[in-house]
């Protein structure tokens, strides 16, 4: 078996190693060599969805390596239909972040390349680790490469923003970590071996079989300690407020992995630790966290809407639509959860799209004000018309992405007798709102007289910049007209997990 | 033969002196006298009662303090001079740059 | 060539993909201009040749088998929900199909006309392409998502064609108004959707075969909910009729109904023939094609809100078109009206005559508003009717043309909209027995044509008789290629009243495999009533204007009845302040609360409570900081205090 999994996890940090040697006045030598290793490691992730076995419920392309056998902590990776669409999103918007920062990073730029690198190592690790300590340790090293982004290329506050940013999503992970040694030592009590296991596929497995059976109590706390954590990183409301300021000061590339697969972290771990782990308490907790997420739908929605600052709006939806995310998770059923992994994708295109549209004219400009603008359509036609489309993506236009994954959820949702109608009810008005906080923006921008000199001479988008935005239309449109080939390899695991739920859901019906 | 506890006290006695004098006296090369004070006192606490129990390796111990103490004056020594280079005073309250 | 149906909606789109990517990017302005208008026109009509002959195909099966369905792929499939993305032609898609093909053919030719000149010409027909298609999806989907996806598809491109000017701010406003009054409705046909999901299991309409496997249709289920209801203790409702008002609130939306039919005469900012097209013809009936499709669900409770918002609708939308002065708003409100008078029909069960008013009114409509555009080019852009007058002599083909619709529109014998209304008052007033709110529907319907007739005539004297009153502009004739499509427009107007004749009733008979409805009755005396009252109030409407008052109308003057209706012609004007009411509620009161949670709630808030842990924690660091002071013999003291209890620990313990 060809060891697909690490040549994917370690090929960007063996890239991050070569650049560390190439002389650091060369900038264009970094960007070619780090934007040729994340293009390879994409390529090299396209393996994945196509030797992928959609029948098989159980983790593909194994790899386990003793790492500190006598605490039971392997190097073991592994790939279910629940990671692999996350693992090539992110292989996926790699490359189009380093290529986005081609013409606005100037300073250091090798160290950002590098940083840039080692992000996606540690994104691909938390996605693929099957073992719980290795999780932890990629999870934690998510932060510092982004918070460093953050604090050495962002712009006015970032140095607040990037202590935030860490010290907030830190504070969330350490309770994670306590929830992880005690679940293995629980589970080492409970089964009477000698070692702790930190496998996470050998806890589940246990957990299912029924071999290790947790105390409703502690079930409950361990579930707490890792939603916390999760619940930020997501952002959920109310922890949401690292998220915009994050955001605004982070630069466009760093936005786009932010709310491309940062984010995607928490929501992942949702569905990988507490609905597999934590079943019962998952079915106790899903009605309160169910209304924490339509408060964040519309919440969301409704603060971006008062937004002057385009990035911020972009920032404050992506609170409303990782709002859809949870609670699409928390319907527990297959629909429900198929449409939460869907829109994780969809999140990550639509959303990096939009801050790479925001992007591109706040390097023409220097400015994210909405009032600065306005006319940019008749100014740059080409620019227009696709961030038209991106908009309508998140916007949730029937044909385009958004709306298949935002469909699954409110269908997962209303049938689930964990969360009912009575959720899908307002999440609903959440569709409504979107479209007026991104039609606002595109009025106020893209519509209207071109009114400022400024704005009059604005290029259009280069050959490059247009290159990026389809690469990322391709998918958008796949998605909203033939879902059905992403959803295909993910049924196989998710109903794996929907199967402890299942006894309820089909009461329910 | 003098009874074991008298020894056991004057070394306790000894090692109070060692530790008024660390705690109370500002001059540096006071303190660190005070503190070979400390080390002796538990050397001869070690000796006294190796001999009690009629086995060397308190003795052995004594040794190996007497040469960590030897190193210790060295490095300690060479860093009161550096002080005194710097600052002209031997006074350990001059020396709290390290204060939060 | 009935497998082939999925070519249908494929033509336009391969059009509006040209026109997209393609035409944009010619250097020459008028190859540019005519390759879009060919490349539209092409494909919309290609897409019509098939449609009709698919259509003849269909009416060559027999009756029970006239329902194809072709499953192009499977569209979304995960758990229990499977949906295909597949297309069926039915007689009741046959004859929406046939309409939005076929007068969209004429409306892009017209507007080969009516756009030349225009510098983003191709992006107009791109977008008119793609409303051909969305609708086309509207029509044919076999399952509700896909007609969902029509329904906000043309949304869009409705957003997209109202925003065409964008320029202006008014046209960018109306554009994101319309998208967002649209989605009110949609979103609550999502809830809908998921409703029917729950309880049906299904979103096909019908039986569909899918790789060989079985899916059902819900329509065909209906009983499945008959009596099933859902509530808190001692009130409960039928989930028929749940469903059904969450169908009803989209109807209202995109067909412009009370209470959300504001959208559609700000919606006039677009260009003429997309009003005559999407916001007349077309799209704004969508709604009541929804009805008529998924009327198996509705249940008497709701039939019965239906038939009201239908009727107040037609009666408060009559009264704002009598006081405008906008020309193509007078056709606006007109067409809230009328799609008043179809929701009303539908409301009271009958279906047919709800579509074949639907058909005529797509027709005729089409026909005035494609006549006002011809108008405002032949103007210079004049839309309000006080600079027109006497355009009769300078413009003889857009006269007899428009002629033509306004009676139509009024309900003379024999247009086609005389036999479509008359069939819908005539069943009020055979069926006043069913029920007791079918006797006043009857009346306000009554009352609202003869408005109908009365503005009608007025805008007819305004805009065609008495003296030119504005004289910035040299009145012209427009070119042929915009009167040929009038010309058309005006014959079937008076052809399609054919449709469904009094004793031929071939739609009725069409659409029975449908909705199996009778032939309804024809009552001449309520049709000789209705024309009498209609050609009584037309004929005032006309002799106010065009030679009582001839001499009063003045650029920029009041209307001569305000002198005797005061307060209610302003009311009237400002369509009830429904527009103004919203405006001066739901939409500060949202800005305000958005403000308080960007401003205050969220900075100040959330974030300071989180801002607030860190400083506490700030807080008391600084307070255990201060231990750390610095003096070696503290630290000593320190840890000579640690050994003391350290040994006392373990004395105390041992």
């Amino acid at each position: 078996m060809f060891p697909y999994l690490s040549l994917i996890l370690w090929l960007p940090a063996l890239g991050a190693l070569a650049l560390l040697a190439t002389p650091r006045e060369q900038h264009q030598t970094a960007r070619s060599i780090a934007l040729a290793v994340s293009l390879l490691t994409f390529v090299i992730s396209l393996a994945l969805p196509l030797r992928f076995n959609a029948a098989d419920p159980s983790m593909q392309f194994v790899e386990q390596v003793a790492w500190i056998p006598q605490w039971g902590i392997s190097y073991h990776l592994g790939l279910d239909g629940l990671s692999l669409w996350l693992v090539v999103l992110t292989t996926f918007l790699i490359p189009i972040a380093l290529f986005a920062t081609w013409n606005s990073i100037h300073a250091q730029v090798r160290y950002f390349q590098i940083l840039m690198l080692l992000l996606e190592t540690a994104m691909i690790g938390v996605f693929i680790a099957l073992d719980t300590i290795l999780f932890y340790l990629f999870w934690e090293f998510t932060l510092i490469p982004m918070a460093f982004m953050i604090g050495i290329w962002g712009s006015g506050n970032r140095i607040y923003a990037a202590r935030k940013f860490f010290l907030y999503t830190f504070a969330g992970s350490v309770l994670m970590l306590m929830g992880i040694i005690g679940l293995s030592f629980l589970h080492r009590d409970a089964t009477g071996a000698e070692l702790t296991s930190f496998s996470l596929t050998q806890i589940m497995g246990d957990i299912r079989t029924g071999a290790f059976a947790l105390e409703f109590g502690m079930e409950q706390l361990l579930f707490g300690l890792f939603f916390i954590a999760f619940a930020i990183k997501v952002p959920m409301w109310p922890f949401h407020t690292w998220l915009p300021d994050a955001h605004v000061q982070a630069p466009t590339a760093g936005s786009v992995i932010l709310a491309g697969v940062l984010l995607k972290l928490g929501t992942y771990g949702l569905i990988r630790f507490n609905l597999s782990l934590f079943p019962n308490a998952s079915e106790w907790a899903a009605p309160a966290i169910g209304i924490l997420a339509v408060i964040g739908i519309i919440y969301g929605a409704w603060i971006a809407f008062a937004q002057t600052d385009m990035k911020k709006l972009v920032a404050y939806s992506s609170v409303s639509h990782m709002g859809f995310i949870v609670l699409g998770i928390f319907a527990l059923n297959e629909i429900g959860i198929t449409g939460a992994v869907l829109q994780m994708v969809n999140h990550g295109l639509s959303t990096g799209a939009l801050f790479l549209i925001v992007g591109y004219i706040y390097e023409r400009r220097h400015t994210r004000e909405m009032s600065e603008f306005g006319g940019l359509w008749t100014v740059m036609p080409i620019y227009g018309g696709l961030a038209l489309v991106m908009v309508l993506s998140s916007v949730g236009l029937p044909g385009l992405n958004g709306f298949i994954g935002e469909f699954a959820i409110m269908q997962g949702a209303f049938i689930s007798p964990a969360l009912g109608w009575g959720y899908v009810a307002v999440s609903v008005i959440g569709v409504v709102l979107a479209a007026v906080y991104l039609l606002r923006m595109y009025r106020e921008t893209f519509m209207g007289e071109v009114n400022k000199p400024e704005n009059a001479e604005l290029k259009d988008l280069s050959g490059g910049e247009i290159g990026m935005m389809v690469a990322l239309l391709v998918p958008i449109v796949v998605i909203g007209l033939f879902p059905t080939l992403f959803f295909a390899p993910m049924q196989a695991s998710i109903s794996e997990v929907a199967q402890a739920f299942r006894s309820v859901v089909a009461e329910g019906q | 033969m003098v009874e074991t506890s008298y020894y056991i006290l004057l070394s306790a006695s000894l090692f109070t002196l060692g530790i008024l004098g660390v705690l109370v006296r500002r001059n540096a090369i006071v303190v660190f006298m005070s503190v070979e004070l400390m080390l002796n006192a538990a050397n001869l606490a070690f000796v006294a009662f190796a001999r009690q129990q009629g086995n060397i390796d308190g003795q052995v111990l004594v040794f190996f303090v007497i040469t960590v103490a030897a190193a210790e004056v060295a490095v300690g020594l060479a860093l009161l001079v550096t002080i005194f280079r710097n600052k002209q005073t031997a006074d350990v309250d001059a020396i709290s740059q390290l204060h939060g | 060539m009935l497998d082939l149906i999925w070519l249908i909606p494929l033509l336009p789109f391969i059009g509006f993909l040209i026109n997209t990517l393609y035409t944009g990017r010619i250097a020459d302005v008028h190859t540019r201009e005519r390759t879009a208008g060919y490349v539209a026109v092409g494909a919309v009509g290609a897409a019509f040749i098939v449609a009709l002959l698919a259509f003849v195909q269909l009416g060559q099966l027999p009756e029970e088998a006239r329902l194809h369905q072709v499953v192009l792929w499977t569209w979304l499939a995960t758990g229990s929900l499977n949906v295909p993305f597949g297309l069926m032609l039915d007689p009741l898609a046959g004859v929406m199909m046939l309409l939005v093909t076929g007068v969209g053919t004429l409306i892009h030719i017209y507007s080969i006309g009516y756009m030349h000149g225009d510098k983003r010409v191709a992006r107009y027909f791109a977008y008119l392409n793609l409303f051909i298609t969305m609708m086309l999806l509207l029509v044919m989907g076999n399952n509700l998502l896909l007609l969902f996806l029509g329904w906000e598809g043309v949304g869009l491109c409705s957003f997209l064609l109202i925003g065409y000017w964008y320029e202006k701010r008014s046209a960018s406003g109306a554009a994101v108004k319309a998208f967002v009054v649209n989605r009110i409705g949609d979103a609550a046909i999502l809830l809908a959707m998921m409703a029917i999901f729950f309880y049906f299991g299904t979103l096909n309409f019908f039986t569909t075969t899918v790789n060989g496997i079985e899916y059902p249709g819900f329509i065909e289920e209906t009983s499945r909910i008959a009596g099933v209801t859902v509530g808190i203790p001692g009130q409960t409702f039928l989930i028929g009729t749940i469903i059904s008002l969450l169908l009803l609130i989209g109807v209202t939306g995109k067909s412009a109904q009370l209470p959300l039919f504001v959208w559609l005469p700000d919606a006039m900012a677009g260009p003429t023939p997309v009003s005559a097209l999407i916001h007349a013809a077309t799209m704004v009936t969508a709604g009541v094609y929804l009805i008529a499709r998924t009327h198996a669900i509705f249940t008497p409770t709701t039939l019965a809100i239906v038939t009201w918002v239908g009727a107040l609708t037609a009666i408060i939308a009559a009264t704002a078109a009598i006081a405008q002065w906008d020309i193509k708003r007078v056709l606006a409100y007109s067409t809230v009206s009328q799609l008043g008078f179809m929701v009303a029909a539908a409301g009271m069960g009958i279906y047919v005559a709800a579509i074949f008013h639907l058909l005529t009114h797509g027709v005729f409509k089409a026909l005035l508003f494609l006549g006002s555009g011809s108008v405002i080019h032949g103007t210079h852009e004049t839309q309000d009717m006080r600079r027109m007058g006497g355009l009769r002599e300078h413009m003889p083909t857009t006269f007899w043309t428009y002629l033509i619709g306004a009676l139509s529109l009024a309900g003379i014998v024999p247009l086609a909209g005389f036999w479509s209304k008359d069939e819908i008052i005539a069943h009020a007033w055979k069926h006043q027995g069913d029920a007791g709110y079918i006797l006043p529907v009857f009346f306000i319907l009554v009352l609202s044509s003869a408005m109908t007739a009365f503005y009608m005539g007025r805008q007819m004297a305004l805009v065609f008789w008495g003296k030119q009153r504005d004289h910035h502009y040299h009145p012209h004739e427009s070119p042929s290629v915009m009167t040929i499509p009038l010309v058309i427009l005006a014959g079937l107007t008076v052809l399609a009243g054919a449709l469904n004749l009094p004793g031929s009733h071939w739609l009725t008979d069409w659409l029975h495999p449908v909705m199996r409805e009778e032939a309804a009755q024809f009552s001449i005396g309520v049709a000789v009533f209705a024309t009498l009252l209609a050609a009584g109030s037309g004929y005032l409407g006309w002799w106010l204007y065009a030679v009582k008052f001839a001499n009063k109308i003045t650029v920029d003057g009041k209307d001569p009845l305000y002198h005797w209706t005061g307060d209610i012609w302003d009311s009237m004007a400002a369509a009830w302040y429904f527009d103004a009411l919203y405006n001066s509620t739901i939409v500060p009161a949202y800005r305000r609360v958005a403000g308080f949670f960007a401003a205050v709630f969220d900075p100040q808030g959330i974030d300071g409570i989180v801002n607030g842990v860190g400083r506490l924690f700030g807080r008391a660091s600084n307070g255990a900081r201060t231990l750390q002071n610095g003096f070696v013999r503290t630290y000593a003291l320190a840890f000579f205090l640690g050994v003391v209890v350290i040994i006392g620990y373990l004395i105390t313990a041992l």
